[in-house]
């Protein structure tokens, strides 16, 4: 199991993470989860990171600052201080002596996919931008997104049909996001004289819904869907064997609670063709989820109850994913300002009294709670007047 | 209003009222967390006390009384009955209903309340689930595991 220890960086104090196949951040804004997701691909992928910062021009003068600044964007240089310390695996990661050395010129792979929490930011005009078209302070992660997302566009060859598309993620996922996302919708490639963008258009119309018309929802999805695209390389090449890790930051953002199903279904799916996933969240439902999913685990129920939660059909494709998804360990943990990262994963709503935190996962439940009590004391109150 | 005097005029209550929390049995005591408890007036136990009178009803369990704001006493109904599956919603709507009928012809109808459902074990619900919403809107309230009287009212 891989462990990832923080201390005093940024707004996290003291951060001791263990890894599950599915790990879960939850916590409010500002309380480090971003920036603890963005250390692990830093520690992981350190030598890759160095070299695409070095080819775009940046230099950052083998200063750790500077790096970081490049790195995580404008002013986050100061979250190191001397009292900073990352652990991985019990071995500490010192990252001043990693950018005493030139980057390689070599290639080198990543291991770590992470898909930004910003990442509606990754197009233009209906176009992922490239790399060199951000900021030098914008953050790494935002810029190679958008320049992976970009490449695997340039490389798409001569086919215009993005979603639906045969062959890219099964048929239940493709039927799922049409009900939850894409309501009939075809996403496509169009060229406006020599200018390529992507379109959403009718089955069976000749107009076409250019990016800055489409739902917020559309807008934050589609530069995901590109990315599941290149770690879902096709449904015979499973996976992209340089990458262990993703990281979905905020899978939920813009969408309904029935797309959010779809989202998680495709996380079942990423857990089932073998990576690690780590996801941040401010949405109960995601919780929801892992928290029934633990209980199916203690209770040793049939893997189909899985995909009754997430509205999936009880089709033998998913029923291979879901039954796998039985098998893997779960981890939630919870961040909050000027205190240690805590380790919920157990969610146990029966811990009302011993670990108030825990017990709200993270106080995601509060306000369900707090409602449920108004709700109930003024029917009562109501009732005696 | 007098809870103890108001306890013991309630037919099949005459002799019930105990000091602080003891009509409760010990373990369900213990799912009890109170605020201040020299603001305890007192507790009865419904269920056993009207055992002979309504031997068949799903009779609800105690009532205790709080001074939440002096002088003025909440009472606290209060039902600890397992919340493991939909069973047991269809269980506490029935006591709830029996439980507003018979507080109903009582002089403790006249108190302001709460009326709660603490879990006496492992709870399969959670404050997002529609049923516990449900009967939020009935009046009752869900505590889960732990009823912490007077901290959160």
């Amino acid at each position: 199991m891989t462990t990832l220890k923080v201390r005093n960086v940024g707004p996290i104090r003291e951060a001791d993470i263990q890894f599950g196949d599915l790990t879960v951040f939850v916590g409010p804004q500002a309380s480090g989860k971003s920036i603890l997701l963005q250390w692990l691909k830093l520690v992981l992928d350190v030598e890759p990171i160095k070299k695409q910062l070095a080819d775009y021009g940046t230099d950052w003068e083998r200063d750790t600052e500077k790096f970081l600044e490049a790195y995580f964007g404008e002013g986050m240089g100061q979250i190191w201080s001397e009292k900073s310390q990352i652990i991985l695996d019990n071995k500490p990661f010192n990252l001043k002596t990693k950018l005493r050395r030139r980057p390689r010129t070599k290639s080198t792979q990543e291991r770590v996919f992470l898909a930004p929490a910003q990442r509606v930011l990754t197009l233009r005009d209906g176009w992922p931008r490239p790399f060199s078209d951000f900021n030098p302070g914008d953050p790494y992660v935002v810029r190679a997104y958008s320049e992976k997302i970009r490449n695997l566009m340039e490389n798409a060859g001569g086919s215009t049909a993005l979603f639906p598309r045969k062959k890219r993620m099964k048929s239940e996922y493709r039927n799922m996001l049409d009900k939850s996302i894409f309501s009939g919708f075809a996403l496509e490639v169009e060229k406006v004289k020599a200018q390529k963008r992507l379109i959403l258009r009718a089955a069976g119309k000749a107009g076409s819904l250019p990016f800055m018309v489409w739902s917020a929802g559309q807008r934050e999805f589609i530069p995901l869907l590109l990315g599941l695209y290149w770690i879902m390389p096709s449904t015979k090449l499973t996976k992209r064997d340089e990458y262990d890790w993703i990281i979905l930051e905020e899978l939920e953002m813009g969408l309904h609670p029935r797309a959010v199903s779809t989202m998680l279904m495709l996380v079942l799916e990423l857990l089932h063709r073998g990576y690690r996933v780590c996801l941040s969240s401010h949405s109960p439902q995601v919780l929801e989820l892992v928290w029934a999913w633990q209980r199916l685990k203690d209770h040793d129920a049939a893997p189909e109850r899985l995909a009754d939660i997430l509205g999936a059909k009880k089709t033998p494709g998913i029923g291979t994913v879901v039954n796998d998804a039985l098998q893997k360990q779960l981890r939630v943990y919870c961040f909050d300002h000027n205190a240690p990262v805590r380790d919920i994963s157990a969610l146990d709503i029966d811990a009302r009294n011993r670990d108030k935190l825990e017990a709200s996962w993270g106080e995601m439940l509060s306000f369900s709670e707090r409602a449920n009590r108004a709700v109930a004391e003024s029917a009562v109150e109501g009732a005696s007047e | 209003m007098k809870f103890r005097r108001d306890v013991e005029s309630t037919k099949g209550l005459k002799g019930k009222f105990c000091k602080g929390l003891q009509a409760l049995r010990p373990v369900d005591r213990r799912r009890l967390a109170v605020e201040n408890r020299s603001r305890l007036v007192g507790s009865a136990d419904i269920d056993s006390a009207l055992i002979s009178h309504f031997p068949d009803a799903p009779r609800w369990d105690y009532v205790v009384g709080y001074k939440k704001n002096v002088p003025e006493v909440m009472l606290y109904w209060i039902e600890v009955h397992p919340a493991d599956g939909n069973r047991t919603i269809t269980e506490i709507n029935n006591k709830f209903d029996w439980l507003l009928g018979w507080v109903a012809g009582t002089r403790l109808h006249r108190y302001p309340k709460r009326y709660c459902w603490v879990s006496s074990g492992k709870c399969s619900f959670t404050a997002r689930d529609p049923k516990i919403k449900a009967l939020a809107q009935r009046g009752l309230d869900f505590r889960g595991e732990y009823l912490r009287i007077g901290h959160e009212d």
